[in-house]
């Protein structure tokens, strides 16, 4: 166990310099600068801001200078855009609130998708499980914005139970947190109808019903946990991506979290701050997968961590 | 064990996840402010002398006060720190006398006088090379201040070489401005050297101490001669600026020459003061942080959360505090202006700066009284790169501009009563606009040419151009930062060059910073543009346009134009003009002498603005003549604004200073029950 973490580790701390060094290139190749605006800059002040941010070096020495703050003060440097604040402050005031947000939508997506899931495998090929997996499809294609919009109207205007955006007390977390989880609950819902097919048709399965065991009994205590095993694996990724963000639902809702702030960066070439964003990317896909790969462990014991 | 572990491993996950539920669910809103309005996107900086934005200026504005505020309902300048003041005779000489219960204050209830040294030290670190303020051209009709913060300076003029130890300090002893160390010197020379695999050369200055001469530069580690010493910068001497405070409450500029809007500039917001003492004990950006933040305006900054909110709240010590009427106000970031409208029509924001274009049909039709839009001082236009051929052409520009259905534009794209444009400079300025409706009654010059008339002209000056229905023009691009509008406009220009001048052009989209780059370089042949004018004067917009100018990006040069731009700065009346004016207020029957004067002075005032404004009139005819810029529409406000807001008036500058601004609580409820909101 732990040679297989401090394996992982080691592999992180590669991934993450790799991504580093992709990263810095890539955004130093883009045209502009951080110090583009409709008005264009001052020739003198562009030298000053230049030079501020060690932008006035050759490539390799701000590599080497960007890395070594990074890596050996462990520090990410001050945004070059909002110049109050540090790339550290900015992701310290974001993290949380994309979390809190992804966290509830997880909880959405989770309950929702296993709940529908689960019954429309035990009841294949009735009406419930057909319109089931219809508002599934539905739900993986329908983009955000969509079921945002459609959401906005029903609950803020026509029915008006929760607060058209903004950020603060739990009614402005459920609508955006709703609309963030349902196409992952859309998505859930086809992995453990799929899951638990497939589980239903083995032999232990028909052990356990041969014991006589009660039918909720198979599927809660026997069945589920072999139908979790692509959920777990999805979920990974997904909840990487779900804590640290959704552009569209931060914008449709004015949720002060992360993602608007990445994509922000990277319109206005914030080096400091996407650079930030990216590494932190990466840590969090990184941990959930390796979570991940713990929780198989866990729930298969046919896997063993090496 | 192993399988002990295994069995908990469900609930573990799952008390980790009702726990973070917990937490979610107990958390509270913030009670809403007495008014809330949506700001657009965050605000970059509180620090008045790095900001360039309107969103960042309706914060600042409201935490700081400048010498002089301008009127909410026409901006004129009117008193702020400055309770009074004089311009001399020549108009180049201002003394502003400062009133003495200006306070500067922070959250935990300190204050500290404000005085005119306050405003010595932030108008000279506004001006810093350091700080390199955008806005910092604002100040450079005030003598020494273009020479400070550009560096230039004369052998033998003293300096001070800020050295790089130590490295933060406070110092107390009259160049309050420094952060290390200052060396007065003389200064001798300066040299660019060349530093290998760097894009910008050293600069290494010789100065002269105690009669030896030394060698200073900011790269100097990076120099292979190690006789050369590290320093910051070298400044001219800070008492070279002309703005000196005479005692504490009275402060003198004095300018190059008269502009007659100097004064409207003392209220803009980038020239705040900022408190010395927190800028030089908590450093930058410690000092911009709340809690540390100390300012002189009518509000105070309480909380201030990125994408989210800033809460600000009456200042109690504000000298003028009897007119701020708000207790609280919230600022949020609203990136979308959709999302700013649902807030607006839920009744959670009272002031929404604009709303999205596919709406404003409906919202017209509606015939509501908060919308009303109003002219703003803002152009839409094309600029037009001059130095690539066919386009360094002004009869192709010409043709160009003179195809192009502005009214179909506002008509079905725009659709908010944009007024269709052919000169830049935006409708609103009063002096302005008579000076060009006295031009069009005196030259007889029927603007209205039909459209016919005009595509007739269009495709002769085109076939004079030598590209007769557009044969031999090359293929030209028509470069835009990707929006739907901007998209919308350009396929329909796209459409009337090729069906009326047989001209073909590609149109490209790119993303915000790929797009200001090109237009930046002059990589592009036509793109398109927006230009905010940054105070209620056309020099804001015909600044522009001066050859070589950094905002210019047209390749455009035009001697005639760069002259009348300006002499409009330095517009007298001659001995004949000023006695023809005394003659017509001599004229008037019987005033006292008294007013007989006020009169005179008012209508030689007025004489002489009216004599700028032709010359900048007619600077901006050459201007629409050379077109090297196409206009294409003049903006309005589209900002909404709830009837119970009190004390907000529509100007051209769309400008709304809270304090003034009330709430008619009675007002607001019955409109509150009347919408059925909150």
């Amino acid at each position: 166990m732990i040679g297989f973490l401090a394996k992982r580790l080691l592999w992180m701390a590669l991934t993450l310099w790799v991504v580093f060094t992709v990263s810095f290139f890539l955004m130093r190749a883009v045209p502009g600068g951080p110090f583009s605006e409709e008005r264009k800059i001052d020739p003198y002040a562009l030298e000053v801001f230049e030079a501020r941010y060690n932008l006035d070096e050759p490539l390799p020495v701000q590599y080497w200078l960007e890395l070594k703050r990074t890596v050996w003060h462990g520090d990410l440097g001050l945004s070059i855009r909002k110049v109050d604040y540090t790339v550290a402050e900015i992701i310290a005031e974001g993290l949380p609130i994309s979390a809190t947000l992804g966290i509830v939508a997880m909880a959405f997506a989770l309950t929702l998708g296993i709940t529908a899931g689960v019954v429309s495998s035990v009841r294949r090929g009735t009406v419930l499980d057909f319109s089931l997996m219809t508002v599934a499809t539905v739900g993986i294609a329908l983009p955000n914005f969509v079921v945002a919009g459609i959401a906005i109207v029903l609950v803020v205007f026509i029915w008006p139970i929760f607060p058209a955006a903004g950020w603060g007390g739990v009614q402005h977390v459920i609508l955006p947190a709703f609309c963030l989880g349902a196409p992952y609950a859309a998505y859930i819902a086809r992995l453990v109808r799929t899951g638990m097919l497939d589980v239903l048709g083995q032999d232990y399965i028909r052990t356990a019903y041969a014991k006589g065991l009660m039918p909720r009994r198979v599927i809660m205590r026997h069945a589920m946990k072999g139908a979790m095993l692509p959920v777990a694996s999805f979920l990974g990724p997904a909840v990487a991506g779900i804590l640290t963000g959704s552009l569209i639902i931060e914008q449709i809702f004015a949720i002060p979290g992360l993602a608007y702030n990445f994509v922000q960066a990277a319109v206005q070439r914030d080096y400091t701050v996407a650079m930030g964003l990216v590494l932190t990317y990466t840590t969090l896909l990184y941990t959930m997968n390796l979570l991940v790969d713990i929780s198989y462990s866990y729930l298969d014991p046919r896997v063993k961590l090496e | 064990m192993r399988l002990d572990s295994r069995k908990l491993f469900p609930y573990f996950a799952l008390l980790l996840c009702v726990g973070a539920l917990g937490w979610v669910f107990s958390r509270k809103a913030p009670a809403p402010a007495d008014f809330t309005f949506a700001n657009g996107d965050d605000i970059k900086s509180v620090d008045p002398a790095v900001v360039t934005g309107a969103p960042e200026g309706r914060v600042i504005g409201n935490i700081y006060e400048g010498l002089l505020n301008w009127d909410p309902e026409d901006l004129h300048p009117v008193p702020g720190v400055a309770e009074s003041w004089e311009i001399s005779e020549d108009g180049k000489t201002y003394t502003f006398h400062l009133r003495k219960d200006a306070l500067w204050a922070n959250l935990a209830g300190d204050t500290w006088p404000v005085t005119a040294h306050d405003f010595v030290y932030s108008y000279r670190r506004f001006l810093d090379p350091q700080i390199a303020s955008q806005y910092a051209f604002i100040l450079f009709y005030v003598e020494g201040a273009e020479a400070f913060q550009r560096g230039t300076r004369k052998k033998g003029d003293p300096v001070d070489v800020e050295l790089t130890d130590p490295p933060q300090q406070v110092i107390d002893d009259g160049r309050p401005h420094a952060r290390g160390e200052m060396l007065r010197a003389k200064f001798v020379s300066v040299e660019e050297v060349k530093i290998e695999g760097r894009k910008r050369p050293a600069r290494v200055y010789t100065v002269e101490v105690d009669g030896e001469q030394r060698q200073y530069s900011s790269k100097a580690d990076k120099l292979d001669d190690k006789s050369i010493r590290k320093c910051r910068q070298v400044l001219n001497d800070v008492e070279s600026i002309a703005i000196r405070a005479l005692d504490d409450h009275t402060l003198r500029i004095k300018l190059i020459t008269s502009v007659p809007y100097f004064i409207n500039l003392m209220g803009f917001y980038p020239l705040s003061p900022v408190n010395q003492r927190c800028v030089e004990t908590h450093g930058f950006p410690a000092w911009t942080k709340v809690e540390n933040l100390v300012t002189n305006g009518p509000f105070l900054m309480e909380s201030r959360r990125l994408r989210d909110r800033i809460r600000l709240i009456k200042n109690p010590h504000y000298w003028d505090r009897d007119k701020v009427y708000l207790n609280t106000v919230d600022v949020l970031a609203v990136s979308s202006d959709t999302t700013a409208l649902n807030l607006y029509m839920t009744g959670k924001v009272d002031w929404i700066l604009t709303v999205p274009a596919t709406v404003v049909p409906e919202l017209l039709k509606q015939k509501r009284e908060d919308f009303k839009p109003a002219p703003y001082l803002a152009a839409y236009f094309y600029r037009v790169n001059t130095t690539r051929p066919p386009l360094d052409d002004p009869r192709v520009r010409k043709a160009l501009s003179l195809v192009i259905n502005r009214q179909e534009i506002t008509d079905n794209i725009t659709r908010a009563g944009e007024v269709p444009a052919t000169h830049l400079v935006p409708p609103g300025m009063a002096d302005y606009d008579r000076a060009r409706q006295q031009h069009r009654k005196s030259s007889g010059d029927s603007a209205a040419t039909s459209r016919e008339q005009d595509i007739k002209r269009a495709q002769e000056l085109l076939a004079e151009a030598g590209f007769p229905g557009g044969k031999g023009f090359r293929k030209i691009e028509l470069l835009y930062n990707s929006n739907e509008t901007h998209e919308q406009i350009a396929q329909l220009i796209q459409a009337q060059w090729k069906e009326e001048l047989g001209i073909n052009i590609e149109l490209v989209g790119k993303e915000w910073g790929s797009y200001l780059a090109d237009q930046h370089n002059m990589e592009y042949w036509i793109s398109r543009t927006g230009w905010i004018g940054d105070y209620s004067d056309p020099n804001t917009f015909l600044d522009l346009f001066v050859s070589d100018g950094t905002q210019n990006q047209t390749g455009w040069k035009n001697a005639e134009y760069d002259k009348l731009i300006k002499l409009a700065a330095f517009v007298r009346l001659d001995d004949s003009e000023r006695a023809g004016v005394e003659k017509g207020v001599r004229a008037l029957p019987n005033w006292s002498a008294k007013e007989h004067d006020r009169l005179l002075s008012e209508a030689v005032d007025l004489a002489t603005r009216m004599k700028r404004a032709e010359v900048l009139r007619q600077a901006e005819e050459i201007l629409v003549r050379e077109q090297p810029i196409i206009p294409i529409y003049h903006y309005v406000s589209k900002a909404m604004v709830r009837p119970y807001v009190k004390g907000f008036y529509r100007n051209v500058r769309d400008d709304h200073p809270l304090k003034g601004i009330r709430i008619d609580q009675d007002a607001k409820a019955r409109f509150l029950k009347g919408e059925g909101v909150r």
